[in-house]
């Protein structure tokens, strides 16, 4: 059972009451959250998603890429802001009344990662054989930030791979190629 | 590196083989426990620390025990902590 | 079932190296000074120690060899052997061998070839005994050797006058619940007490057992009365029981004791009086007339409490008085090892980071409290606030000295490299060391050891010269190397220095160029030149030796201290010598910082470094400025973004200054002076190494903290990549004379 923190305000009714991983009778499901960025609905396992707060409060840091929006203070703790938009090189995100910021745990580092997200729509439970692979291509994505494809509301969208798209490895790289290039 | 035990119920005797250390204790505990007057063959033990020594001094006190055969090891651990005198039924 | 040894090992293989480390320094200190008796005792100790808590851990390696070792140094405490050069050198080694041996016996088992480069120098201890080279099977447990060796020898300089032959030791042991758990038995203790002496009784006391349905059979519940003869004094029985005592209940009574003595004995036991009468009768440790004298005795030596009190507790139930007894025995451990030097308490590092963290919380939700308290008309409530504010700040201050130690400790660790390296080369050099108490933090004194060695390893073997060359050179035939350490503006400043050859520039531009590191050497400074040594692959020796010079290492050493966000300098003058200056930060969690807004964000600039803030003179093309006559170049902190809000029409400009050099911040506004904890920003902005960290303000707001001089070098870099064409130039314009402006001089101005 994942609880939702209820220190912040949850940007979505339905992802309040969220099982993790529902072991039924015989079958186990997947959880996904399912939200939409620039029109398009994208999934990411539930698993490892801590809390979904308002979008607010960003700190930006210079000479940084523009798909990281900055950084915010989440009680007392700093937690780096990344536009998934951008990230995808679609542009960044335009800040409206639903846009949040989805909290994220990282797997193996002390810090987590928020992205902003135009706004969250469901908990999605998705049996494993359920998941497709993804399209060699078409998905107009990085092939190696999706992990699969599942259905929602009858509809195929992207589970997005989030160690490829949150890499820290990745992201220092091209901040370090910045670092001589902005700046004083 | 292990720890085995045989009892026999019908004469209330128990045989300790290996090591009556810490790393067994609670094991042994649980032969050690409820068998008041208990015969102790302590003679292929090959090593007793003080857990052990404390397991046998508990079940002297709470229910008597009588050990009636002795090696190497245990009768060291025995005799530097003064209780030789559990060996004594030993001939 | 689970186990965790792993601590208290752990903490034995820290405490061993500490023992090792101070075995080394008497050593040294004897090499240097001739033997006295103090060193030989440290060292004897140390040994002692490190073989007796390593039987309490079953370590046999380790116990067989260091008793070896013990042996003979007990032979050079009786006077028997005298404390020579090869001796030391001996020792040293064997040293060595007993620290290899603590830590092959933690990870496992100790490899065979470990045990066989042990029993060469067994075999050379037992020579220079004069002893014949027989490998006896057990060497530990002989029990006429023991006597011979223990019994025999005549008293330490140390002992004290109360103890006579034939009289024994009484001590009494009340293990500690978690004993067995933390890998421990007292078993081992007593095997160990026998070797130190002959034990004459032992009681096990059963009493504290629970009943065999509720026992749990991991918690430890023995305890023992112990008689036992022996030479050795009151600190050298007690070391038996270094890893105990603090869990559990330890007394030592002299020989020959007084009535009053056994009578706070068996008040402070938790059994019952009468219990204890018998079980020390029984030993023979007290004739029945003694224990008449010691329970008829109503005030114990030093004893202030009216009598009734003591009456009270003699009469108390055992639980009463164990309760009644709790404090004390937590506090005697504490007053016992008065002997020893220092006591510490080793706390998990990441225990401390948290406190730190809380610390720096606190201080910022009072600076918080404090500003709002202001705003209320509310004297008693400023009052209130002023007064938890000086309490903060000293929490703020013993938390984090919590984390300084000093760098005497890594300084010392070369007195050994010095020495080796100079016998292995044939060189006479002396290693002199200041400002060891230079306090700094532990995770920044962890992470420069290797780089000092390779600084210190560089200079004894390309920096000082041979004796024949020193003197054909006119020099002293000693070479001098010396490590110094002070604080400068907010920074650490570590000098490597030594009287040697000095850098030679021709060979550093010859091999530059062979690099392909420069074109040619024109324009180029010394200070140029040298810097180029920390270049990678750099290194100027045609041989390769197998002490340095493997073209590894100083730029290791640069990128090293750049990690922890320090710099390095060189400066050196041919046949004079080279100093190698690392400037380190404080990596305090807090600090005083400034605090600016400049386009939309806010940064602090850390207190130390700010010298004066000056209204922004006109921009010109060029960012650089004229300061009371000198050349002040500067950075406009907005231009950090690529596109900002509108310049506002009036701009400040902070002045900074930092070893030697000075640069002009420009910003937008002053918010003046705050105290401020440092959190790291998270690893995917670890390329932006201007930025320090960042301060959470208040509720919700992030300021970044700069680090000015990465801020200055970035600018640096970036001019210098700009005038690629001219030639080979870096560095702003730098002015000495204006370094170390005291606090009391900074003109700060806020608008």
């Amino acid at each position: 059972m994942l609880v939702l923190s209820g220190a912040a305000p949850v940007a979505n009714e339905e992802t309040n009451v969220a099982a993790q991983t529902v072991t039924g009778t015989e079958t186990t499901v997947l959880q996904y959250l399912a939200f939409s960025l620039a029109g398009e609905v994208y999934a990411i396992p539930l698993l490892g998603v801590k809390e979904i707060i308002e979008y607010g409060g960003v700190t930006p840091i210079p000479t940084m890429p523009d798909f990281v929006r900055g950084v915010i203070n989440l009680r007392g703790l700093v937690v780096p802001v990344l536009d998934l938009s951008a990230r995808f090189g679609e542009g960044r995100t335009q800040i409206g009344e639903r846009t949040c910021i989805i909290i994220i745990e990282q797997e193996g580092r002390d810090q987590d990662m928020g992205v902003v997200v135009d706004g969250v729509n469901a908990v999605i439970d998705v049996a494993p054989e359920d998941i497709e692979p993804p399209p060699s291509f078409g998905a107009h994505l990085r092939v190696d930030f999706i992990q699969g494809m599942c259905k929602y509301q009858d509809r195929f969208v992207v589970v997005l791979g989030l160690a490829k798209v949150l890499s820290v490895d990745e992201i220092t790289q091209i901040a370090d190629s910045l670092q001589e290039r902005d700046g004083p | 590196m292990s720890i085995g035990f045989e009892y026999d119920a019908k004469r209330n005797r128990l045989a300790v083989r290996g090591e009556l250390t810490i790393l067994h204790a609670a094991e042994a505990l649980a032969h050690f426990r409820d068998r008041p007057g208990l015969e102790l063959d302590l003679g292929e033990v090959t090593e007793m620390d003080g857990a052990g020594l404390q397991l046998l001094l508990a079940t002297e006190r709470d229910g008597g025990l009588l050990v009636f055969a002795c090696g190497d090891a245990a009768a060291e651990v025995l005799h530097l902590a003064g209780r030789s005198d559990l060996m004594e039924a030993i001939s | 079932m689970s186990m965790d040894l792993s601590d208290a090992l752990e903490s034995y293989g820290i405490e061993s190296h500490g023992l090792l480390d101070q075995m080394e320094a008497a050593l040294l200190a004897m090499e240097a000074n001739g033997p006295d008796s103090e060193s030989i005792n440290a060292v004897f100790r140390a040994a002692h120690t490190i073989k007796g808590s390593g039987g309490l851990f079953g370590l046999d390696d380790v116990v067989h060899f260091t008793h070896d070792a013990e042996t003979s140094l007990d032979a050079v405490r009786d006077g028997r052997l005298a404390m020579d050069g090869p001796l030391i050198e001996l020792f040293l080694k064997c040293r060595d061998h007993m620290g290899a041996l603590v830590d092959a016996s933690l990870v496992g088992s100790v490899p065979p070839g470990l045990l066989k480069s042990g029993e060469s120098l067994q075999e050379r201890l037992r020579t220079s005994l004069g002893q014949p080279s027989s490998s006896q099977a057990d060497p530990g447990v002989s029990e006429e050797e023991i006597e011979r060796l223990l019994l025999g020898v005549g008293q330490p300089p140390t002992s004290q006058d109360n103890r006579a032959a034939g009289e024994a030791w009484h001590i009494s042991l009340r293990c500690g619940t978690d004993l067995f758990r933390d890998g421990m038995d007292p078993l081992g203790i007593l095997r160990y007490l026998g070797t130190l002496g002959e034990l004459l009784h032992v009681t096990t006391l059963a009493d504290a057992l629970p009943a065999l349905a509720e026992l749990d059979a991991e918690s430890c519940h023995l305890g023992f009365e112990i008689d036992l003869k022996s030479a050795l004094n009151q600190a050298e029985i007690e070391d038996a029981f270094e890893f105990v005592r603090a869990f559990s209940l330890v007394r030592i009574l002299p020989p020959r004791s007084k009535p009053e003595q056994w009578a706070e004995l068996i008040r402070a036991l938790p059994e019952e009086d009468d219990r204890l009468g018998e079980i020390l009768i029984k030993s023979g440790a007290l004739t029945r007339a003694d224990l008449a004298a010691a329970l008829g005795t109503q005030v114990a030596a030093g004893d202030i409490r009216p009598l009734g009190d003591i009456l009270v507790e003699q009469l108390a139930p055992r639980e009463v008085v164990a309760k009644a007894l709790e404090k004390p025995e937590l506090e005697k451990p504490a007053r016992d090892n008065k002997v020893q030097t220092e006591r510490h308490v080793r706390v998990e590092a990441g225990k401390l980071d948290r406190l730190i963290n809380l610390v720096g919380e606190l201080v910022i939700s009072h600076t918080v409290t404090s500003l709002r308290a202001e705003g209320v008309a509310d004297t008693g409530l400023i009052e209130a606030v002023k007064t938890a504010g000086r309490f903060v700040e000293e929490v703020r201050d013993a938390a984090l000295a919590l984390r300084m130690v000093p760098i005497g400790g890594t300084f010392v660790r070369f007195q050994r490299v010095v020495r080796d390296l100079s016998h292995e080369l044939g060189k006479r050099i002396e290693l002199v060391t200041g400002g060891s108490e230079t306090e700094l933090d532990k995770s920044v004194v962890d992470r420069i050891g290797d780089p000092l060695t390779h600084l210190v390893r560089n200079a004894i073997d390309h920096g000082i010269e041979s004796v024949d060359e020193r003197l054909a050179a006119g020099k002293p035939a000693q070479g001098t190397l010396r490590l110094d350490a002070y604080h400068e503006s907010g920074s650490i400043v570590v000098e490597v220095i030594d009287d040697g050859r000095g850098l030679n520039r021709d060979r550093i531009v010859a091999k530059a160029l062979v690099r392909g590191l420069i074109e040619s050497d024109e324009g180029l400074t010394d200070q140029d030149v040298y810097a180029m040594i920390f270049e990678p692959g750099f290194s100027t020796m045609e041989q390769v030796s197998n002490i340095s010079g493997r073209g590894v290492g100083m730029d290791v050493v640069k990128r090293t201290i750049e990690d922890l966000r320090g710099t390095v300098e060189v400066s050196s003058r041919p046949g004079a010598g080279t100093t190698v200056r690392l400037r380190l930060p404080l990596t305090l969690a807090i600090i005083d910082g400034f605090l600016v807004a400049a386009g939309g964000l806010r940064f602090v600039i850390p207190m130390d470094l700010v010298e004066e803030c000056v209204e922004m003179p006109e921009p010109g093309r060029r960012n650089y400025t004229d300061l009371r006559g000198s050349v002040l170049p500067y950075i406009r902190l907005r231009d950090l973004f690529s596109a900002g809000s509108a310049e506002p029409e009036r701009q400040v400009m902070v002045v900074v200054g930092y070893a030697g050099k000075r640069a002009g911040l420009v910003v937008d506004r002053l918010l003046g002076e705050l105290q401020t904890v440092i959190k790291p920003l998270g690893d995917i902005f670890a390329p932006l190494k201007w930025v320090g960290g960042c301060a959470v303000l208040d509720i919700g707001e992030v300021g970044l903290v700069l680090d000015v001089p990465a801020l200055v070098a970035k600018a640096e870099r970036r001019e210098g990549a700009a005038l690629r064409s001219q030639p080979w130039r870096g560095g702003i314009a730098s002015n000495s004379a204006n370094r170390g402006l005291t606090s009391e001089q900074k003109n700060v101005y806020i608008s």
